[in-house]
């Protein structure tokens, strides 16, 4: 049991990119280790795209199937490859594909005058807070948003936002200065809107 | 953990603005990231889902290198040993094709059957044939001269004369005009074939004679020659010991060719090889040998025109020609040259036969 117990340690402790390595030899258990490493956060990352629980829960199950599928496609031996935003863009094309496929571009701002009967809005605690910053942030450019939002919720990199969105790095980089210099002269509406909430 | 890194980044990118203004924006935004949670009966179900497919996978892997064996690994191994069994076949066809197409421009009608032979045995095959038959023709001459001397004076006069013209050797009306030599000739052979007994001569009474240009050879080289005189007869004398006395002194080819073939002054017939042999061979139109008797076309003949020996290397060739003369001539040395040609001296070459005796008997 302790030996056991060893090795799981050890495969948690290990990189994305080592744990992907063992899967591709057939190592079950480290498959389970990342699927519980990304299943919240890709969950999450469709969530508030879809606000929708169950068309959420479709595009995460379709997300790690098509992971799983094509792991073996992984590219270890290259020391650019990273597994998070691998499975992110997996995310993030098969929500663009569902929009397509439904034919309507609802985009994460265009839900932002959702009523709070919604569900969206009954799970949250700081209903209000959140509501008003989706609103502010909803003036920004969709790409602005995007890695601003990026950055600091999912804790993406700017290359691994960079390969998600499908641009370059440095322009991801110049692309979030330029958002953050938006922000700061909005800063005092932004101030408001903390300061009364 | 990871909050002061981005900070610090979003600082490090945006330098005009204050640190201050960007660590409120900064933390705003960190405090109003939504949490989210998911299904747990969905997480659990999912991950059940993606464990199947794992184990299906997982089976389909091994069940695909299975079925690779049997619908890949196997055809390619057949496409492979059908292949080189084509390249076997390929080759070999090839080597017969291009053995039988020598064998139909260097001997004309004579030869049918394709010989298999490397270059190594031919010339073996050569040196041995060669050797042994021309001592038939040496003591030939021997009788010849013993059993009708009265006969031969004569007709060697006639055959000295008759060496001479055989220098326009192609021009027929010159051969008519000899038509009475040609007939003595004939029958001084015939009497001659008849008084041969191989048996009786000994090689002692041969070697006296000087006009053998292969025991002058012997003599000139230094071969082993007194245990060959004092210990075998003619009739004891084979190819194969022959071949051995060769081998022992002749290094090889080069040697061989210093020794005999540059040194023996009967050998010497240029003028007539060259006549005889760089006519180009008539590939499209092969001459056909008649017998002058019958008018009928010679099977074991071969048109002297169709060979080729101003090149190197036709020892097959004529190593398979010699297989199909059976009836024995004499072997005709090229000097400056390892070609050479046995003629059947009975049916076609006659003409052949004959001046090369006038060019020796000088």
């Amino acid at each position: 049991m302790s030996l056991y117990y060893n090795i799981f340690v050890i495969y948690l402790n290990m990189k994305d990119v080592e744990k992907v390595k063992q899967i591709q030899i057939w190592n079950k258990e480290v498959f389970s280790i990342l699927y519980e490493d990304y299943v919240d956060e890709i969950y999450k990352f469709i969530y508030l795209k879809t606000l929708d629980v169950e068309k959420s829960e479709d595009l995460t199950s379709e997300t790690f199937i098509s992971a799983l599928k094509n792991i073996s496609n992984f590219d270890t031996e290259n020391p650019e490859s990273n597994f998070k935003a691998w499975i992110y863009k997996i995310a993030y094309n098969k929500v663009i594909n569902f929009y397509k496929i439904k034919d309507r571009e609802v985009e994460f701002s265009d839900n932002l005058d959702l009523s709070f009967e919604t569900d969206f809005w009954k799970n949250l605690d700081n209903k209000e807070k959140l509501k008003n910053i989706l609103n502010y942030l909803g003036t920004l450019k969709k790409q602005e948003r995007e890695i601003i939002i990026y950055r600091i919720w999912y804790d993406l990199s700017f290359s691994e936002i960079a390969e998600v969105l499908w641009i370059s790095t440095e322009n991801c980089r110049k692309i979030s200065s330029r958002t953050m210099k938006k922000i700061s002269a909005n800063f005092l509406a932004l101030f408001f809107i903390f300061l009364i909430f | 953990m990871k909050k002061n890194e981005i900070l610090e980044e979003l600082k490090s990118l945006n330098p005009e603005i204050e640190e201050s203004k960007i660590e409120e924006i900064f933390n705003n935004l960190y405090k109003s990231n939504p949490k989210i949670k998911i299904n747990k009966d969905f997480k659990k179900s999912l991950k059940k889902e993606l464990e199947n497919i794992w184990n299906y996978k997982k089976i389909w892997r091994f069940s695909f290198f299975s079925k690779n064996l049997v619908y890949f690994l196997l055809p390619l191994v057949w496409v492979i040993w059908v292949f080189t069994l084509f390249w076997i076949f390929w080759q070999n066809l090839w080597k017969n094709n291009i053995s039988t197409l020598k064998i139909e421009t260097w001997s004309s009608t004579i030869i049918s059957n394709s010989w298999k032979i490397d270059e190594k045995s031919s010339k073996r095959e050569i040196k041995e044939f060669s050797v042994s038959e021309n001592f038939e023709n040496v003591i030939y001459d021997e009788n010849f001269e013993n059993n009708n001397s009265e006969k031969n004076k004569i007709s060697d006069e006639k055959i000295q004369e008759y060496a001479k013209k055989t220098n326009i050797y192609n021009e027929k009306e010159d051969l008519k005009k000899e038509a009475k030599i040609e007939k003595k000739l004939e029958n001084n052979f015939e009497k001659n074939q008849k008084t041969k007994d191989l048996e009786n001569i000994n090689f002692k009474n041969y070697i006296k004679k000087d006009d053998s240009w292969f025991a002058w050879s012997i003599k000139e080289n230094n071969l082993n020659w007194t245990e060959f005189q004092d210990n075998y007869t003619l009739k004891d004398y084979s190819v194969t010991s022959w071949n051995s006395l060769f081998e022992n002194n002749w290094a090889d080819d080069t040697e061989f060719n210093r020794r005999v073939l540059e040194k023996t002054p009967v050998y010497d017939l240029p003028k007539y090889t060259e006549m005889k042999y760089l006519d180009e061979p008539n590939l499209v139109n092969p001459t056909i040998n008649y017998d002058s008797k019958t008018n009928l076309e010679i099977k074991n003949s071969i048109n002297v025109k169709n060979i080729d020996s101003s090149e190197a290397g036709k020892i097959i060739q004529i190593w398979e020609f010699e297989q199909s003369c059976k009836k024995s001539g004499f072997i005709y040395w090229k000097k400056y040259s390892r070609n050479f040609c046995k003629f059947s001296e009975k049916i076609c070459f006659e003409d052949d036969y004959y001046a090369w005796k006038c060019k020796f008997l000088k």
